[in-house]
């Protein structure tokens, strides 16, 4: 770009993507949900509008309020070229004067508008997938090419589900606002969920585009944030403290080259500090009222990971603890895996194994190459070299990151060595 | 030197990602402060993608909303080049080609 030169001035990285979410979140609010795709072409022409006017006349001191200036501008002229057909015209259109228009403009509230729009994105009518994919699109700022590749499916998948849920919303099947009173565990239940689901996307997958992935969980952290302003709920700052204590390992997770690094090898003295503070102080937060949610103990785990001054000096049956507990509450295979690991650093790899051996019957679990790798790991700890690699080889098979293929080739390579 | 009108017409950023968007407008920036730099930047507008066609005083005829992306004159820009062939240089190192073909005009000025 034209570093210093004062007529053209410096833009923030991603300002175009990260205003997106706000610029269709407050003009979808006027025109209602089922509207959303005429915000969306509005937001898309304020950004054509900014490349071309900014070209000449530099980028504006402020250029987020330009923007929002901008795109306000032509969803007023929208409004006054349909006329009364579109709901927006009723509703602005009760006060003729240009003033007054802008007035409705003013009053909204960007992080109101933000949360609405949180809330009908993550909409428990909408499924899950086409959630994400819609989250990515509308509260993200990604096209459908960076949806796909985010979500590591094809643009035609990731246009599917687009399509889809825009299908629910311009019927008019969803709500633009955020629900109150009884509704409100049940809707933020599923915004919580769906927002984990985005951590996750980026956090568990080591294949695919890194960097994007990474963005991906820093985006969900940006929207949990966001929600833990307003709504203030133990389980919301659960999700934010769990979030804030992977993310604080994100440096140590990955070697020179991109290599898989794990857990017990990992650098502690790179965690991040700040991101630990931080997630604890949203656990305190988290601990008021009595209702423990699996945010809550996932949440209990990362912390006490992060807080051990070693890795041999883990609370490891606190934290087995925790996963029963959790598995009490979403029973689920993955869960009792994770059990069976804790129980090999507590009362060693045979306990562990056979612990393990009757998952291997769960169907969950059948093409889970963790669960063979783990397997592996604790035949190497118990000194069968052979009932290791016949496992690995397995793990081996069934992954389909590069990473960790290298990861379990490597270890294969050790083994025979 | 003359001045010569280029036209960006059939923008396809309905399509872009606004990360896209961004990338396009850093590559028209440097572009556009060449041009500046070289003092060949007479003017320079985004056009908004609708508008009128007069066809004569009964005949008015609304302009958009587009069916096809590649209706859309996107924006224009004047620049002073030598001639013709200078002019169409110019055009041709500008980034946004790669998404729009360029209208390249003389504007016509009186000899002398």
């Amino acid at each position: 770009m034209s570093e210093g030169s004062p007529d053209v001035g410096v833009l923030v990285d991603h300002l175009f993507r990260s205003e997106y979410p706000k610029l269709v979140a407050v003009l979808t609010r006027h025109f209602g949900f089922e509207n959303l795709a005429v915000a969306e072409d509005l937001v898309q022409e304020t950004l054509v509008a900014a490349m071309h006017h900014w070209s000449v006349n530099g980028v504006p001191d402020v250029p987020a309020a330009w923007l929002m200036a901008v795109a306000k501008r032509k969803a007023l002229n929208h409004v006054k070229r349909t006329g009364r057909k579109q709901r927006a015209h009723d509703r602005i259109g009760r006060e003729p004067a240009a003033e007054q228009q802008a007035e409705v403009f003013l009053e909204s509230d960007l992080e109101d508008s933000m949360l609405r729009m949180i809330f009908a994105c993550c909409h428990p009518d909408l499924a899950p997938p086409d959630r994400l994919a819609l989250v990515l699109k509308i509260l993200c700022g990604f096209g459908s090419a960076e949806v796909a590749r985010a979500l590591l499916i094809g643009e035609e998948a990731a246009n599917k589900r687009l399509y889809r849920a825009r299908k629910l919303i311009s019927d008019g099947g969803i709500a633009l606002e955020a629900p109150g009173g009884a509704e409100l565990d049940g809707r933020l239940g599923a915004v919580l969920q769906s927002l984990y689901l985005l951590y996750n996307e980026g956090y568990s997958a080591t294949g695919g585009d890194e960097l994007i992935r990474k963005d991906l969980c820093l985006e969900a952290m940006r929207l949990c944030r966001l929600l833990t302003l307003r709504f203030s709920q133990p389980p919301v700052h659960a999700l934010m403290a769990l979030m804030c204590f992977h993310t604080a390992r994100f440096d140590s997770r990955l070697g020179n080259g991109g290599t898989v690094v794990l857990f017990h090898e990992q650098d502690r003295s790179t965690w991040n500090t700040d991101l630990i503070r931080a997630g604890m102080w949203q656990l305190s937060e988290a601990a008021q009222g009595d209702a423990v949610s699996r945010w809550h103990l996932e949440a209990s785990i990362a912390a006490m990971h992060c807080t051990a001054p070693s890795y041999a000096q883990t609370d490891w049956s606190g934290i087995r603890g925790m996963y029963r507990q959790l598995n009490a509450l979403h029973p689920n295979p993955v869960l009792r895996l994770n059990v069976a690991i804790i129980t090999a650093e507590i009362e060693g790899p045979e306990v562990a194994i056979s612990q393990i051996e009757p998952l291997r019957g769960e169907r969950k679990l059948a093409r889970y190459p963790l669960l063979y790798a783990t397997l592996g790991e604790l035949h190497r700890r118990a000194g069968r070299a052979g009932d290791a690699c016949l496992n690995l080889e397995k793990a081996l098979a069934l992954t389909s990151s590069s990473r960790e293929r290298a990861f379990y080739q490597e270890r294969l390579a050790a083994l025979s060595a | 030197m003359s001045e010569f009108m280029l036209l960006m017409k059939g923008d396809d950023s309905a399509d872009a990602s606004p990360e896209e968007m961004q990338g396009r407008m850093q590559g028209y920036m440097a572009w556009m402060q060449k041009m500046t730099g070289e003092g060949r930047l007479v003017a320079g507008q985004p056009l908004e993608p609708r508008g009128v066609r007069i066809v004569d005083a009964e005949t008015v005829i609304t302009d958009g909303p587009f069916l096809e992306p590649k209706e859309i004159i996107g924006g224009y820009v004047i620049v002073k080049a030598k001639d013709l062939d200078e002019a169409i240089n110019i055009a041709m190192g500008c980034p946004l080609l790669h998404h729009c073909e360029i209208f390249v005009r003389p504007v016509f000025s009186m000899p002398g």
